[in-house]
């Protein structure tokens, strides 16, 4: 299971936010390119930027930045964040990046899921937020929730090969990740899945290990200390 | 005229290669220059994307007659990705494609079934020490991305072997002073980087990246 270092871009600066929340947003280390070599110095094999920005507008805002860690980083870095479009997508991947997260545009537009996976399936992922095992999806079909594998089963159909699944009521707090919504899709879904949200011991690290998830996305317990992230790879080495 | 060059031909990956090259403490020009090819004392040729369009780049960049005569002057040279897959004389992707036919052999397929593209982390295995792998121990990861990969006429060419899906393929490969290889050591974290500061300092220290005993 890769273990997945997070840097996450607001204003220019590395922030972490508590549960999506923008209103509560941490400084950790003001420049995103250390905050990454610190990850990579201690032997990260990949790196997840996101633009905090560009999430929230719509449109990439500190692009720069992001282009710059994937070009400073000897190692993969994939990025998420107001990528909406096929031209950012593909703009990004000549850039350097590794893969890229897209949530809202691949969820709403169906017709630009098809063409990006049929032009770039594995440089593609898909972004899935979710509470207790239940996606809330503005504009994917008219009901106001929907059941997770159900959702997965339906974009690997589309030729999708890999989401992120973050349960956001655990992202940026100290309790745990939802082990069994994951153990669960990767039982019942043939998707690669990387777990983000709720990381805050190495043992977490471990366990989604054993629910067979590729890989596992951790932000703010790597900032605080929580874990660490040499212990972490070498634990799960 | 630099002594150290990164060929610009629009191949993508270059700001990770030059990173890598400056971590090791060596000042490279990148450029498209073909004289700075001529009089370089280092070559690097990177590359991401395709047979085709690599080849086109090369050609009408005037890159192909000025990277074949350094290589065939001995210098060092170090090829990455499509700087590897371009060495060979023809690619089957997107086609039958004429490469720079410095290395006998076929830029081939995986075959039907196997997941393409190989986009991953993936042990390499030396038959052989190679100097420029000195330091980096057997069966290391580095990184993948590729769905093609090289079929060579000679054995002996091949430095590193790798596995995927049950296909056996050349990760690196190498001739006198020539190595290239298939994955990106740029991207490959502590070992990656390793081999550019081990090329690179056998190239400028001893003018020589070669294996002790070579017959090319």
């Amino acid at each position: 299971m890769d273990i997945i270092p997070a840097v996450d871009i607001r204003g220019g600066r590395c922030v972490r936010l508590t549960q999506g929340d923008y209103a509560r947003e941490t400084v950790f280390e003001e420049d995103p390119v250390a905050a990454a070599r610190r990850w990579a110095d201690l032997g990260a094999r990949r790196i997840h930027v996101v633009d905090l920005d560009g999430a929230k507008g719509g449109k990439p805002v500190n692009d720069a930045i992001v282009r710059a860690i994937a070009a400073s980083m000897p190692c993969p870095v994939q990025t998420g964040g107001g990528i909406r479009d096929i031209e950012t997508f593909r703009s990004m991947v000549a850039g350097g990046l590794d893969r890229i997260a897209m949530g809202t545009a691949a969820v709403k537009d169906r017709a630009l899921l098809r063409a990006i996976v049929a032009e770039a399936a594995p440089h593609l992922i898909v972004s899935v937020d979710a509470r207790d095992g239940r996606v809330a999806l503005e504009g994917w079909t008219e009901a106001t929730d929907l059941d997770a594998t159900d959702f997965i089963r339906e974009l690997t159909d589309l030729g999708v090969q890999r989401v992120v699944f973050t349960d956001i009521s655990r992202d940026g707090v100290a309790g745990s990740p939802n082990f069994e919504a994951y153990e669960r899709l990767t039982r019942e879904t043939s998707m690669a899945v990387v777990a983000a949200g709720g990381v805050s011991r190495v043992d977490d690290l471990r366990r989604l290990a054993e629910c067979g998830v590729e890989g596992a996305i951790v932000g703010r317990a790597l900032y605080t200390g929580d874990v660490d992230l040499r212990e972490a790879l070498e634990v799960l080495a | 005229m630099p002594d150290v060059v990164i060929v610009d031909y629009g191949a993508g990956n270059l700001r990770s290669v030059a990173r890598a090259v400056a971590h090791a403490g060596v000042d490279a020009t990148v450029t498209a220059d073909p004289r700075a090819i001529e009089g370089a004392r280092a070559l690097i040729v990177p590359g991401v994307g395709a047979a085709a369009d690599t080849m086109a780049n090369l050609r009408s960049g005037g890159l192909v007659e000025p990277i074949r005569e350094y290589i065939a002057s001995g210098r060092p040279f170090l090829g990455v990705c499509m700087g590897m897959q371009a060495l060979f004389e023809v690619s089957e992707e997107g086609g039958e494609h004429e490469c720079l036919g410095v290395l006998g052999g076929r830029i081939v397929r995986f075959p039907q079934g196997l997941t393409v593209p190989h986009m991953g982390w993936n042990t390499v295995h030396l038959p052989t020490p190679h100097p420029v792998f000195e330091g980096v121990p057997q069966d290391s990861y580095f990184y993948f991305v590729h769905s093609y990969h090289a079929q060579p006429a000679d054995p002996a060419v091949v430095v590193g072997a790798t596995e995927y899906e049950g296909v056996t393929f050349p990760a690196a490969v190498g001739r006198g002073n020539l190595l290239a290889t298939q994955f990106h050591p740029e991207k490959s974290g502590v070992d990656g980087l390793r081999l550019y500061a081990n090329f690179l300092r056998l190239a400028l220290e001893h003018g020589s990246i070669a294996p002790a005993t070579t017959t090319a």
